[in-house]
């Protein structure tokens, strides 16, 4: 009977042909590891791409039609809020057509083409709420459950809870082109949990794969250069090892050095869009956001856990002004990719366990932002906006919750942040309650002392 | 009264066996057994039961009944009408259950239970200290270890007691007395002490973090005579690298950075955090006692008398935290979290929003600790300290600099205000308009405002101010404002009915009016108030206007302009106003970041330090319920935790009570200091505490392994006046820490993972080790004491100790992140430790790491032959010979054939020659300037001037004779089509041309331009595999205004390079670095070995 430490005396230097999965259990603690870990129950997705709206979509120019604002256009809502500074202004009908989609007739605006043909698979929710109508806080909610504490994030929580498949590429992965999302990297923080379950920041405004992961080549050795080198690493290593009887901390070294030494190979190919074949390409689109979800999912595929795709640097959804040409322009950018990446993972069976949510950190108001200059924007807004989600055990084809007739508040099946956190995590097939972390004196959790699943928007 | 009834009749229906007066106790009983607790239990046991407590209320006790939770009391015994319980299922305060709410048979029930005195079954056994039991958890802390008094336990030292166990302890360390006991009860038998240069390695990284030179490493071993360990660990304790090595560790504990969490429009940099890194380092150096040390940073400003005291930088401990986008509950949080699992392992953060769930700590005591922190303040600007060397120079500079910065801002605000009050005089009557929409009737704030008469807010605010101001404290008597004021303190209906009367008087003969408002007003007739302000701002804006009126109008007018009149607003209003809007808030912020910008770079800016200061009214807090501050409880005294105060605690009277706080928590009495302190420095040596988490010694830590060594540690330390060098030293000198790592066969089986101690750990070094080592051992590493943090893998790269890393909470170094620094999210005294393959890609990859190889290589290679520089490269990397099978092994790797290069050739080069290319000359641009290739480090360059070339363009040679040259060489034999545009977009200088030159050096195409864009297209060119095609630009007559843009592309159309596309702007990149030799592979290779990364 073979040790690992003898099976890789074995193979030569075994150089890339270990198997990935329990390589990096080396640590005495089992919490700080990467190893696949099951789930309280039998999870309904094994994984989730995030496409995060950063800044805020409309919900009234997207999902959530509200023909009563055309009566209304350009009166006040309701006296009662003329003092309000957000929700003050004027009611802003939406310069969109909404028309029903799919077997289901879902209703969607003229500015999401593409997604629209995916109707029958998406689960709208249009009675989202959260706590603040702010970005900074919204965002932290919506990645970390709270709005100013600093928590870890949904990706963190699920790596901790799941270990990721593949260990030669992170299992949390975060893209953004050209820069940070505001609120930056407290966006994927593992805050108190160990930093290996923080996610991976990737600028996808580059297409070369050795710019998207950090030293990942090495510009100062050839190739066949590092093998001999790291050779004789690990001979140095072996002797090291048995000079001294075993140690599994020495073990976990040299494997990760092994592992390392594969990811090179391994993490350049998951990165290069280039592999795909012409069609694949031009079904996404060779630009940044057709090419940010190509490598989505090419991540999923390859058993990354949880991937989170930010539309731009900052908050670019944040239509204070113009609020019909830029969501017309941020539409048009991303809409084709969206798509594409639903139906992609369709026709490769991935879509039934990747759970796909779509959404901002907050919603817009019905009306029109004060003070109105020549091109009409919309504030933001914390109570009742839309997101959805697709495969991964939602319920395809339905709509949850509504807001009220001029899109103000979430008037049915109000769906908190909280809630969806527990949702996600049920898909994923943990409670939400027993997922803790023990930290400062007390087993902390996601969703903390709220949150409740949802069940309606299970399949 | 019918409610009454009901319940008789109820009870009679319930309880047949007679009244309840002569009631038997068992009878009582019954009915709850009967009746209530089913209730109980079906409709509010889910929510407050033992697994969930709701506003932390508890229905399954009568204790925990009668003790009630956020809201009070749940139920007082026989008075159903003051019991919450009731009035919450009768729906008189928010309804229980909220979903179901319970009949009126069932809510009977419940009253008559209170009526009869709430009996509950004897015979059940009290609930076991549920969460957040605050009376049965403190039962319970009675009897934990962590609160019991530190004791100063006897060491088994006597050899008479026990001679059969006197080989086993050969020791005559105290600690050694307390772990052989151990280790010989269970039977393991101890390891050998590690051999001279294993223990010099261990030391030196321990104390120092720094390796030991071989040289030392020889001289211990060559150190016959007794005491050898002892001198070895007093040098190291007195070297200044102690203080840095230790210091980082205590800046974990400080969740310590140099930036605050991220903001928007914000710089987040704390320019002066670095004072407090250096105090910290300083300190221990100087071995201030624990207690001072503790003292100074909480409360520095207490004790030091001088306002440039450099002592106050300690206060730092409470200042370098996350600003949580200012939220100053947020911050004392953290204050509070830091402070107390900090620096006493007990965790109060966690009755922020209810009592502790496992530990006694009611919530009381985290507003009582709220309190002191809520009574502090940073100030806007911190203050100077002295003791710091900065050139009287640069220091001139940095005023300079500081003053302009400061002069931008001034500027800016004057210029606001004078904006505003321009536009005010311009249009008064509009902004009163304002005002009686905002001011007057409340109907709209500033934005709505904004948008319906787009006047400035920077105007429209600082007068409403003025103006509501004028309403409140204004004379009603005064000539010219005194109707304003009489008539806007109406409201509007009152107003009508008093508009005649009103009238009459002010435009009466004798009234003391200005003429000017008299005539207005008896003209006006206004019969509202909004007519009233009218009729002021038509008076008002003529006054303006016209210069030149009698001197009626000048008084109106001063009262307008003059100093403290209506329009002179104040410019804190102004500037304040003009961050309603996105774009006044940036420009506000881009000039407030100039500022920090000098503090935080100019190297003659004095330090600061980072102090707090107590508030002028301390603050007297209440308790905030579920840590809502609207939500407001009992009021409590600003005083220390409840658990350590000994009965009661006595409320702080100085002040905020920092320095009381501080003495209490270093106080003698206080059992959990010292123990703390001790169990952390104890895991830095072992690898783990002897308390195994060493940031919470609550009721759910388990006890110490060895719990009298533990106590001898504190007691003993606080009798050696807290001195952290005696605890050092004491540790280091026990032969637990000197023995060998590796463990006997006993060992493994009866002590898997040595809690007792038999070998010592081997552990891996941490990040600050790691690169120190790998600086020191190639005679890197900078020994500057102090100063700026320094960025860490950032060419050129710093050759600082890594404990001067800067540390960017928000976007952490790279190299920090992947190898486990503790995050400064908030306190940690220990770091995960996790073996991920980044950490790996990094060594192998990271140029930074490819250059202290290069550097270790040059200076082994200085030893002599190769033999001797592979023994130096041992020494200094292992300090160790290699032994024969090592050296064999490390020559035959350098002296392998060289690996043949492969790789594609280097398609893009980037230089000049000759503009006329039948010659080959080509002269590369030698500097790689981050996003341009140019002829030298500086441009313009002294003698070729602006000459660059950039990813889509240039800057031609000063003269037509040459010219600048982008060069592509062909990887690969094909036909290439080629696109690209040649632009000049300057209307000065007298134009460029371009060329495209073929592999021959002929013209393929050529173009002159002067302020213009032309096409530089060529439909087809073959070339062999290393053929050159060339874009070359040349200047005319003039030499000036001739920058241009170019971004030739290369599509493969043919042959091998069918498909192919090259671009100059995509494939742009700085010149690859040099590949590394064989010996500097060697020398990478060695520190990628475990051999360098672990300690034995």
């Amino acid at each position: 009977m073979f040790t690992r430490r003898q099976m890789l005396a074995h193979s030569g230097l075994g150089l890339g042909i270990l198997a990935a999965a329990d390589l990096l259990g080396g640590d005495a603690n089992p919490q700080s590891s990467l190893t696949v870990r099951q789930p309280h129950f039998a999870p309904k997705a094994k994984r989730v791409i995030h496409l995060f709206a950063n800044g805020g979509p409309s919900q009234v120019d997207t999902f959530d039609p509200k023909p009563m604002l055309k009566k209304m256009h350009g009166k006040s809502l309701n006296a009662g809020l003329e003092k309000d500074k957000r929700l003050g202004g004027v009611a802003h009908a939406s310069p969109f057509k909404f028309s029903k989609h799919g077997q289901a007739g879902i209703e969607i605006s003229e500015l999401f083409p593409q997604i629209a043909k995916h109707a029958d698979d998406l689960c709208v929710v249009r009675s989202m709420v959260t706590d603040v109508p702010n970005h900074e806080p919204g965002l932290m909610m919506m990645n970390c459950g709270d709005i100013s504490r600093p928590r870890p994030s949904v990706g963190s929580w699920l790596l901790y809870g799941l270990g990721t498949e593949n260990q030669s590429l992170p299992g949390f992965v975060v893209m953004c082109p050209k820069g940070l999302p505001t609120a930056a990297t407290g966006n994927w923080r593992s805050a108190f949990l160990p930093g290996i379950y923080q996610g991976t920041y990737v600028d996808s405004q580059y297409r070369e794969p050795e710019k998207l992961v950090a030293n990942i080549r090495n510009e100062f050795l050839l190739s066949e250069s590092q093998r001999r080198q790291l050779a004789l690493v690990q001979k140095l290593n072996d002797q090291h090892l048995s000079a001294r009887g075993g140690d599994d901390q020495l073990d976990a070294r040299i494997q990760s050095l092994e592992l390392a030494f594969r990811m090179q190979d391994d993490a350049t190919t998951a990165f290069d869009v280039d592999d795909e074949p012409q069609h694949i390409l031009d079904a996404y689109g060779d630009d940044q956001q057709g090419r940010q979800m190509l490598i989505a999912r090419r991540l999923v595929e390859r058993g990354v856990r949880y991937v989170q795709v930010y539309h731009g640097a900052g908050q670019p959804w944040d239509s204070h002004a113009a609020v019909d040409v830029n969501q017309k322009r941020l539409a048009r950018e991303c809409d084709r990719a969206i798509a594409a990446l639903l139906a992609d993972l369709k026709q490769r069976d991935l879509l039934r366990d990747t759970l796909v949510i779509w959404g901002g950190e907050i919603g817009r108001t019905p009306t029109v932002q004060l003070p109105v200059g020549p091109k009409p924007g919309r504030d933001h807004h914390h109570d009742g906006f839309t997101i959805w989600m697709a495969g991964g055990g939602v319920k395809g084809g339905y709509v949850h919750g509504a807001t009220d007739e001029v899109g103000l508040t979430a008037a049915e099946k109000p769906m908190h942040v909280h809630d969806l956190h527990a949702t996600i995590l049920h898909l994923l097939g943990f409670d939400h309650e027993r997922l803790t972390y023990l930290y400062s004196g007390r087993d902390q959790s996601l969703t903390d002392v709220h949150g409740v699943v949802v069940n309606d928007v299970l399949a | 009264m019918s409610r009454f009834i009901l319940i008789f009749a109820c009870v009679l229906l319930l309880v047949p066996s007679g009244g309840f007066a002569q009631d038997s106790a068992a009878l009582r009983e019954q009915f709850f057994e009967e009746h209530v607790r089913p209730l109980l239990f079906e409709h509010c046991y889910a929510c407050h039961g033992e697994k969930k407590q709701e506003s932390a209320l508890r229905l399954d006790s009568r204790a925990s009944i009668l003790r009630g939770g956020d809201s009070g009391a749940a139920a007082v015994v026989r008075k159903i009408d003051e019991s919450l319980i009731v009035q919450a299922v009768r729906g008189e305060i928010s309804q229980m259950p909220p979903d179901n709410p319970l009949d009126e048979k069932q809510i009977a029930v419940l009253e008559r239970w209170i009526a009869i005195g709430l009996p509950w079954a004897a015979g059940d056994a009290p609930v076991a200290p549920s969460l957040g039991d605050q009376i049965a958890i403190r039962n319970v802390a009675k009897s934990h270890w962590a609160f019991q008094p530190v004791a100063s336990p006897a060491p088994p030292l006597d050899p008479d007691a026990d001679s059969a166990n006197a080989t086993a302890s050969q020791s005559n360390s105290v600690i050694d007395a307390w772990i052989d006991r151990d280790l010989a009860a269970a039977g393991i038998s101890t390891a050998p002490l590690a051999n001279r240069r294993t223990l010099l390695r261990r030391l030196s990284f321990d104390i120092t973090g720094l390796p030991p030179t071989a040289g030392e490493v020889r001289a211990f071993e060559n150190d016959t005579m007794s005491g050898a360990v002892s001198r070895a660990v007093d040098r190291l304790l007195q070297s200044p690298h102690y203080g840095e090595r230790w210091g980082r560790y205590w800046l974990d504990t400080a969740r310590y950075a140099d930036s605050q969490d991220w903001q928007a429009q914000t710089d987040i940099r704390y320019p002066f955090a670095y004072t407090y890194r250096d105090w910290v380092i300083g300190a221990l150096n100087r071995d201030m006692p624990y207690n001072d040390f503790i003292r100074y940073q909480l409360a520095a400003d207490s004790i030091e008398s001088d306002p440039d005291s450099p002592q106050l930088a300690a206060l730092g401990f409470l200042t370098v935290g996350p600003r949580f986008r200012g939220n100053k509950l947020e911050i004392n949080a953290d204050q509070i979290d830091v402070v107390s699992r900090g620096l006493m392992g007990l965790t109060v953060a966690c009755a922020r929003c209810h009592d502790h769930k496992y530990d006694p700590v009611p919530i009381e005591d985290y507003y009582s600790l709220y309190g002191v922190f809520a009574s502090c303040n940073v100030p806007d600007e911190f203050p100077e300290i002295s003791g710091a060397s900065v050139g009287k120079a640069a220091q001139a500079g940095f005023r300079t600099e500081l003053a302009q910065a400061e002069a931008k801002i001034e500027g800016y605000r004057q210029t606001l205000r004078r904006e505003a009050i321009a536009d005010l005089k311009k249009q008064i009557g509009v902004y009163f308009d304002g005002y009686y929409e905002m001011g007057v009737t409340g109907k709209v704030e500033i934005r709505g405002a904004i948008s319906k008469y787009k006047f400035k807010e920077t105007a429209m605010t600082p007068l409403n101010d003025q103006l509501s101001d004028l309403l409140r404290k204004g004379d009603i008597d005064d000539a010219v404002m005194g109707p304003w004021i009489q008539g806007l303190r109406l409201d509007e209906a009152m107003y009508a009915a008093e508009q005649s009367k009103l009238i009459a008087a002010w435009t009466a003969d004798d009234s003391p009016l200005n003429p000017l408002v008299k005539a207005a007003l008896a003209a006006a007739q206004p019969a509202t108030r909004k007519s009233l302000i009218e009729c002021y701002a038509e008076l008002f804006q003529k006054v303006l206007d016209d210069p030149a009126g009698d001197e009626h109008a000048d008084v109106i007018r001063s009262r307008m302009v003059d100093d403290g009149g209506l329009l002179d607003l104040q410019i804190n209003l102004v500037v304040n106003a003009s961050r309603l809007l996105g774009t006044g808030r940036k420009l506000l912020g881009d000039l407030d970041k100039g500022i920090i910008e000098v503090f935080a770079t100019h190297p003659g800016a004095p330090p600061r330090a980072m102090v707090v200061s107590d508030a002028a009214e301390p603050v007297n807090p209440f308790v905030m319920l579920r840590g809502e501050p609207n939500r407001s409880g009992d009021r409590v005294p600003r005083q220390f935790v409840s658990v350590l105060s000994q009965g009661k605690p006595t409320p702080f009277t100085q002040g905020s009570g920092r320095l009381e706080l501080a003495n209490q928590i270093v106080a003698k009495s206080n059992p959990l200091t010292a123990r703390v302190i001790v169990n952390r420095v104890w895991a830095k040596y072992f690898g783990r505490g002897l308390v195994e988490n060493s940031d919470d010694f609550g009721l759910r830590c388990p006890p110490p392994t060895h719990p009298e060594l533990l106590d001898w540690l504190a007691f003993n330390f606080i009798e050696n006046d807290w001195s952290l060098k005696w605890l050092h030293r004491t540790i280091v000198l026990s032969q637990a820490y000197q023995r060998s790592s590796d463990a006997s066969e006993d060992a493994m089986q009866l002590d898997p993972e040595n809690r007792l101690l038999s070998h010592q750990n081997r552990r891996r070094l941490d990040i600050e080790a790691m690169r120190d080592a790998i600086l020191a051992t190639s005679d890197m590493l900078d020994p500057t004491f102090g100063g700026r943090s320094v960025p860490l893998t950032t060419p050129p790269y710093s050759q600082r100790r890594t404990v001067y890393a800067y540390v960017d909470r928000v976007d952490m170094d790279p190299m920090l992140k992947t190898f486990d620094i503790a995050s400064p999210t908030a306190s940690a005294s220990e770091r995960p430790i996790t073996t991920i393959p980044q950490q790996a890609l990094f060594l192998m990859n990271h140029p930074m790491v490819a250059e202290f190889a290069r550097q270790t290589t040059t200076i082994v290679r200085r030893a002599g032959d190769d033999d001797a520089a592979i023994n130096a490269l041992y020494e200094r990397l292992f300090q160790r010979s290699p032994s024969a099978g090592e050296l064999a092994m490390a020559l035959q790797f350098v002296s392998a054939p060289a690996v043949i290069d492969d790789s594609p050739d280097v398609v893009w080069r980037y230089g000049y020659g000759p503009t006329d290319r039948t010659g080959s000359e080509f002269t590369p641009l030698a500097h790689w300037a981050g996003d341009a290739y140019q002829p030298s480090d500086q441009f313009p360059d002294p003698v070729l001037r602006h000459v660059r070339l950039t990813a889509a363009g240039g800057n031609p040679m000063p003269t037509g004779e040459m010219a600048i040259i982008r060069r592509w060489t062909a990887p690969a034999s094909g036909t290439v089509k080629i696109l690209g545009k040649l632009e000049h977009a300057r209307d000065n200088g007298d134009g460029i041309v371009g060329r495209v030159i073929d592999p021959a050096g002929g013209v393929l195409l050529e173009r002159a331009l002067f302020n213009g864009a032309e096409s530089m297209d060529v439909d087809a060119v073959t070339v062999e595999r290393g053929q050159t095609i060339e874009f070359i630009v040349h200047c005319n007559q003039n030499p000036a205004a001739d920058q241009f843009t170019w971004a030739p592309q290369l599509v493969g159309i043919g042959g091998e390079l069918d498909g192919v596309e090259f671009s100059a702007t995509r494939d742009f990149a700085g010149p690859p670095p040099p590949k590394l030799s064989a010996w500097e592979q060697l020398a990478q290779a060695l520190m990628l070995t475990n051999e360098f990364h672990f300690l034995d």
